[in-house]
């Protein structure tokens, strides 16, 4: 609850007794207008009426008084009590936020881990299928071979499963655009399959894409602080991007500068 | 001299506010299934000693930087079989899902015919988001597709040319 939630509050129990206390006034005010002559104004005696003044005095400003403090210790302890609830909320979210960017992290790493596994079995596959002079031996290589990668493929695919389920647990607790962030990059990673070419050879396509992107989603969680549970400004990770872009540039072909 | 060559070093490093990217491919890509492919691409054109603020790698192109976009594609199509009329289609796929309205269709008829078919798209992406050119035919016989033409006397025409620019 914010300081200036609590001073309206408080301002609100004050206007509650200013209300009470100037209506008794009046009508206590127009009642002691008829007072008798020998009564002096807070007299207490015999035959005379109380004033308004000390009626309001006696009985209605000790009774508001008591209802007004009885009033602002229950606001208090409410706002208390609200107060309470909103820090173990905000907590709550916050846990959530630092558990989630945690496990993404990890996911995305066993994820980069199994898509360079299986990019080196691809590469170590061509080599032992390219010196392979034996017809048989070169089909039972290369069915143990997508065997392998096929179980690779599905470990990625539970790994991504699980990625998207953490993402949407926590959708409320990151930015859209760090959701689609994630989602974007998930999406992509769940198409990626290997291709058996023409010449029986296989390949990953997209090997080198799919590492950047995950490097790039690296980079956000990295960026992540657990101690103000937030992410640095975008821009700052914008504009550090030099070493993707080398990484990229030794690959992309031909370029005129 | 020390001021200048600080001011040279930081010419020849200009890192530019808004990201923006052109790309051609100098490669004829004929269409030889049913199925949808990607265009590939084969360039990236100069960007005044800057650093690239959008990188590609064959057909995908990758975005380095959040913000709105303007994407302008400008396939060169043909095709050399065939006299019917035959359909050829092109359209924006965002992390390998297709984005919706980006679709484009030109319908070929003889070996002769060459035309320009603009595809043009605005649309919010993400840093790491990658986009592909997808193009798709009626017929995977005869030879529809882009094509990189090298008349005599002039630039080459590329098989496309794509123009990225961030919008905001």
């Amino acid at each position: 609850m914010t300081s200036f939630d609590i001073s309206y509050s408080k301002f609100h129990s004050i206007l509650l007794f200013m209300i009470l206390f100037l209506g008794m006034f009046s009508i206590h005010s127009a009642f002691a207008a008829s007072v008798s002559p020998d009564c002096v104004m807070f007299e207490i005696k015999k035959g005379c009426e109380n004033g308004g003044w000390l009626q309001i005095l006696i009985g209605d400003g000790i009774t508001g008084a008591f209802l007004s403090l009885l009033f602002h210790w229950m606001s208090t302890k409410t706002q208390k009590k609200l107060s309470t609830i909103i820090e173990s909320q905000e907590e709550l979210r916050n846990k959530r936020k630092d558990y989630t960017v945690m496990q993404m992290k990890t996911l995305f790493n066993s994820v980069l881990f199994t898509l360079g596994g299986i990019n080196k079995q691809i590469s170590n596959f061509k080599n032992i299928y390219e010196s392979e002079k034996n017809e048989d031996k070169r089909i039972w290589l290369k069915g143990i071979m997508l065997s392998e990668i096929r179980a690779e493929e599905g470990k990625m695919g539970r790994i991504l499963q699980s990625a998207r389920n953490t993402l949407i647990a926590a959708s409320d607790v990151f930015d859209p655009e760090i959701t689609n962030l994630i989602s974007g990059t998930i999406t992509y990673l769940v198409e990626i399959n290997i291709q058996e070419e023409e010449d029986g050879s296989i390949t990953l396509p997209k090997f080198e894409v799919s590492k950047t992107k995950i490097k790039y989603l690296d980079e956000v969680f990295t960026s992540y602080s657990f101690i103000t549970h937030s992410f640095e400004e975008h821009t700052n990770r914008n504009t550090s991007n030099n070493q993707t872009t080398q990484i990229l540039e030794t690959r992309g072909g031909k370029k005129y500068e | 001299m020390s001021d200048n060559l600080d001011t040279i070093v930081s010419q020849s490093s200009r890192d530019y506010r808004k990201a923006f990217g052109q790309f051609s491919s100098s490669k004829t890509q004929r269409i030889k299934t049913l199925k949808a492919i990607e265009v590939e691409l084969d360039s990236q054109e100069h960007i005044a000693h800057g650093t690239h603020s959008i990188d590609f790698d064959k057909g995908d192109i990758l975005i380095k930087q959040s913000g709105m976009y303007l994407i302008i594609a400008a396939p060169q199509v043909g095709k050399y079989r065939g006299t019917r009329n035959r359909w050829i289609d092109f359209w924006i796929r965002v992390n390998n899902v297709d984005l919706a309205n980006s679709n484009v269709r030109r319908i070929l008829t003889d070996s002769q015919e060459k035309d320009v078919i603009p595809l043009n798209i605005v649309t919010a992406l993400n840093r790491g988001d990658t986009i592909n050119v997808m193009m798709a035919a009626e017929s995977d016989s005869e030879g529809i597709g882009i094509e990189h033409i090298e008349p005599f006397g002039a630039p080459s025409i590329p098989s496309i040319i794509i123009t990225i620019v961030q919008l905001d």
